[in-house]
């Protein structure tokens, strides 16, 4: 199980004078689940974009299974397709059924056949508990029913990694634990997983590292008891007591 | 044989070849609008200008002076090469209007493909499709839908404008109406008649557009409310 499936050595990434990443550098093993925290604008989800160059890096180096794939000469298409990814906004083709969903990158991208496809497209969506809506569109979802096809859509690919950018940030409230709740048992199936999160309860529950961004850099790393517990920096500490005031006024209410 | 059979006789010859440019230049023109909206919404910079550049220049310009153009003007400097050169007028008229259907339907195709949210092109970029895949099978079913109603009304507007074959010497309807009228006198008839056939054709048209926009209606991609009936159902 230590199987290195990804490291990321010193990237680095700016938008005009902005430095978002100033050279950050971690690694993945197989079957490890690492969350990444942050507040907003650290750079944590311009670092997942950069692993599969939805935005193109300046600087440093991403080992895919030991590929350097910040080369121009690798098949970036083939890498995505390795490399599973869940949005914020879900983002699923919404003139396609919760089943055409999961199936289109099956058919497209790995060119199965309709039967094997709507075969494996149909456990996935079992997998997250929506075979019953395999025939809705995601207008006719909820948030975390789209989520889940989202999840669905990724794994249904095989991916040697999944890489979630705040996955639960545009859900309702209530329908957070249902997304949450199948990224655990992803978690638990030693699917590797790397997630920018502010749930910190499931960074406790599952992650086996949590990577605390701040200003482009990874400003704390540790086992989520020590960062959640026992943060050694003032920025760490402050960003933690932010969000627990976040959590305990909304217990409150 | 009655004034008003040979009148309805000579007209009928003319519906044919309306309907005909018509659909010629319906389908044309979106073969070319889906082109240059293509190129300029995904192309890289030198094909983005060239398209924008061509609409430009299309709709800055009097589609008669364009008929004109592709009808006069070009076979006459073909014919200083190749003195022996003719066009049929039908295919003059066929191509000059969908070169100026083109550009038109490019921007609405275009303006259907920008309201597609870029999530969409993400996640399929994502799971490792290349850009070609993503148009066909993300962007392209869901703007065809999205830009549908504007369609309907383009098919309209050339049904119409294919009038301006006349001036060509193409025996379309009013040209035939015209032809007709020099004979018997009355044009005021006449010109009622083909006014009436414009408009029957236009809502038939209309009816059929509006029953397939129902057809590709997705719950969250078009609203209900475009696709309503229309007058003939």
């Amino acid at each position: 199980m230590s199987e290195e499936i990804l490291k990321i050595v010193d990237l680095k990434k700016r938008f005009g004078k902005n430095e978002v990443l100033r050279g950050v550098s971690f690694s993945i093993n197989k079957g490890q689940t690492k969350v990444v925290i942050g507040p907003s604008g650290a750079g944590k989800s311009t670092m997942l974009r950069c692993i599969n160059r939805l935005v193109e890096p300046d600087g440093g180096k991403i080992y895919f299974n030991g590929v350097d794939i910040t080369s121009k000469k690798v098949n970036i298409m083939e890498v995505r397709s390795k490399i599973g990814f869940v949005f914020q906004h879900f983002n699923l083709f919404k003139h396609l059924t919760a089943l055409e969903n999961v199936k289109i990158g099956l058919k497209i991208v790995k060119k199965m056949s309709d039967k094997e496809a709507t075969e494996r497209a149909y456990k996935a969506l079992e997998n997250v508990k929506l075979s019953d809506c395999a025939h809705k569109y995601p207008a006719q979802l909820s948030g975390g029913q789209q989520q889940r096809v989202a999840i669905a859509r990724a794994l249904a690919m095989d991916p040697e990694i999944i890489l979630f950018d705040e996955p639960t940030s545009a859900l309702d409230p209530e329908l957070v634990g249902e997304v949450l709740d199948v990224m655990k048992s992803l978690s638990k199936k030693h699917v590797t997983m790397l997630v920018v999160t502010h749930e910190i309860g499931f960074a406790l529950g599952v992650a086996d590292e949590i990577l605390f961004f701040y200003k482009g850099i990874i400003w704390e790393r540790g086992e989520p008891n020590k960062i959640i517990y026992n943060p050694q920096k003032k920025e760490t500490k402050d960003f933690l007591k932010r969000i627990f005031e976040l959590y305990s006024r909304g217990e409150a209410e | 044989m009655s004034t008003y059979e040979y009148i309805l006789r000579e007209l009928s010859k003319g519906i044919a070849t309306t309907l005909e440019l018509t659909l010629i230049v319906f389908v044309g023109g979106f073969l070319l609008g889906f082109i240059l909206a293509v190129a300029r919404t995904y192309g890289i910079r030198p094909a983005r200008w060239l398209s924008i550049g061509y609409i430009e220049l299309i709709r800055g310009t009097p589609m008669l002076l364009q008929l004109y153009i592709i009808g006069f003007g070009v076979p006459m400097a073909i014919r200083s090469y190749f003195p022996q050169f003719t066009i049929n007028p039908f295919w003059a008229v066929a191509i000059g209007m969908i070169l100026n259907s083109g550009a038109y339907q490019a921007e609405f195709i275009r303006g259907a493909f920008n309201s597609i949210e870029s999530g969409q092109m993400e996640a399929a970029m994502a799971l490792g499709m290349s850009k070609w895949e993503i148009i066909k099978n993300i962007t392209f079913p869901q703007a065809f839908r999205i830009e549908f109603p504007n369609m309907t009304n383009e098919l309209i507007y050339i049904l119409k404008y294919s009038s301006l074959a006349m001036l060509l010497a193409v025996s379309e309807m009013m040209y035939q109406a015209k032809s007709v009228g020099a004979v018997t006198f009355m044009y005021g008839e006449i010109y009622l008649m083909v006014g009436a056939i414009y408009l029957v054709f236009a809502l038939i048209l209309a009816r059929i557009m509006n029953r397939i926009e129902m057809k590709l209606y997705i719950p969250g991609v078009t609203t209900r409310a475009t696709s309503r009936k229309g007058l003939l159902g």
